[in-house]
């Protein structure tokens, strides 16, 4: 038997931001995100451990890739105009910049980079890539367009001393 | 400090990879591993310079790397670009490496232009600005393979072209084909493909348009001939098609019909002398045939 639910997502759970911030409007510093986010993470590695903690945020990202694709992009057919539209989002919401390397549609391989990325550019250099929920993220986008399952590894990352996030995303055999 | 360190360093210090260091001088094994990287971040830089982008040296790590690796990505992104537009995407727009981004991007815009002017020319026709026939024929191909049946079509004929063209030069039968399709362009949706298919000829597609749909259409340029004061005269045809099979069937059927009424409108023009050449007005026109039903399911 299920449990019920008591904080499934959904879209609508994002708000009428215009009316509950008439003066502050919808943007906030980065640092708050970033403030939420590593200690959501500090949090969740204390209880449950490193691996785990990497595999929720994998799962988290995941999630609000699927429901970003299907709120701001899907559905597209055309492998341009969805590279067109997810960089020109990215974009406009200052998400990160996001550029193509590689894009085989066939093969299902992209390799894919992200510069200015919300969660990582400028963080302290350490000896692990950091993205996990971008990982998770850019899988969920490229399986709502492709309906084929992708594994997403980062493979560069600011805090490996890179200035810019590289994603290799290969589709599941 | 000992003598070989401090030459080693000397060395690193003048930009030089030092050749040789002894396990047993001091500090040997941070400066094997300053060497090792230098010497990645060397050979990356080397390939960089090269042309060559195909390894991105994924296990060196760093500042002097990472600036290295962002350079790759900027040129492996630009090279995906470059494919891009090569495939015919002119969307793309370069955002890096300042001057040349701006005249790169100058230069896709000039060519997004030419193709749209030369898309603009191979699919229009030149005296009305309605479509030619290249675009007709490729859009009843394409319209056949999608959803939007039943689909109607209506072939128009030009009465008197040639009297006009012989009596007054081609200038005048110029401007008279341009009247017409004036009126044609002003009675279609925009969905509607309205085609100059020859000299004096016109054909339209009108996707998801039924019997009812395309009689009410013809009766609204009969009207608009009607008011148009001038020599303007048309024979029109009009078929349904309901199945992709029905389509080009229909198209020779709308062109019979459009040679039906051009014989009718002939005797009635005969029969009422010495009423003006031109077959015009809605009287001859009101009464275009039905057309026989074609093969397929009968509503």
């Amino acid at each position: 038997m299920e449990t019920e639910r008591k904080y499934e997502f959904s879209w609508d759970l994002l708000g009428d931001i215009e009316m509950g911030r008439p003066n502050l409007g919808p943007v906030a510093r980065l640092e708050v995100y970033r403030l939420m986010q590593f200690c959501f993470r500090d949090v969740i590695e204390k209880a449950h451990g490193s691996e785990e903690a990497d595999r929720i945020f994998y799962q988290a990202g995941y999630l609000a890739g699927q429901h970003f694709y299907a709120n701001l992009i899907g559905p597209l057919q055309d492998l341009n105009d969805f590279v067109a539209k997810l960089q020109s989002l990215l974009k406009e919401l200052k998400i990160g910049i996001l550029r193509i390397e590689e894009a085989d549609l066939e093969k299902g391989h992209f390799v894919i980079t992200v510069s200015e990325d919300l969660d990582c550019s400028g963080l302290p250099e350490k000896d692990f890539e950091f993205c996990t929920y971008d990982e998770g993220f850019i899988a969920a986008l490229l399986e709502s367009f492709t309906g084929k399952k992708f594994l997403v590894k980062e493979v560069d990352c600011w805090c490996t001393g890179d200035r810019t996030c590289r994603f290799l995303a290969q589709a599941a055999a | 400090m000992d003598e070989r360190t401090r030459l080693i360093l000397s060395s690193f210090a003048n930009g030089r990879m030092p050749t040789d260091i002894s396990d047993d001088c001091e500090y040997s094994e941070e400066l094997m591993a300053l060497s090792e990287y230098l010497t990645g971040c060397y050979r990356f830089a080397i390939d960089i310079s090269n042309g060559d982008l195909s390894n991105n040296y994924v296990g060196l790590r760093g500042m002097l790397a990472g600036s290295l690796k962002t350079l790759h990505a900027s040129l492996r992104h630009l090279t995906w670009q470059t494919k891009q537009i090569a495939q015919g995407d002119l969307t793309q727009r370069i955002d890096f490496l300042g001057e040349f981004s701006s005249s790169f991007n100058s230069m896709v815009a000039s060519l997004d232009e030419a193709c749209t002017a030369l898309l603009h020319v191979s699919t229009h026709d030149s005296l009305t600005g309605l479509y030619n026939r290249a675009y007709f024929d490729a859009e009843l191909v394409r319209v056949a393979s999608g959803r939007c049946f039943p689909i109607s079509i209506i072939v128009v004929d030009l009465n008197g072209l040639k009297e006009v063209n012989d009596s007054r030069g081609h200038e005048s039968g110029d401007r008279l084909i341009q009247q017409a399709a004036a009126v044609l362009r002003g009675v279609f949706r925009g969905d509607d493909v309205v085609a100059r298919i020859g000299g004096d000829e016109f054909a339209v597609i009108m996707p998801s348009a039924s019997e009812e749909v395309v009689q009410a259409t013809v009766v609204r340029v009969q009207q608009q001939v009607c008011e148009n004061n001038s020599e303007l005269s048309m024979a029109l045809g009009y078929a349904v098609a309901k199945t992709p099979h029905e389509l080009k069937k229909a198209l020779s059927l709308a062109d019979e019909q459009m040679y039906v009424d051009k014989r009718r409108q002939k005797s009635a023009t005969k029969s009422a002398e010495p009423k003006p050449l031109g077959l015009s007005k809605i009287e001859s026109l009101q009464n275009i045939p039905r057309p026989p039903r074609l093969l397929g399911p009968r509503s």
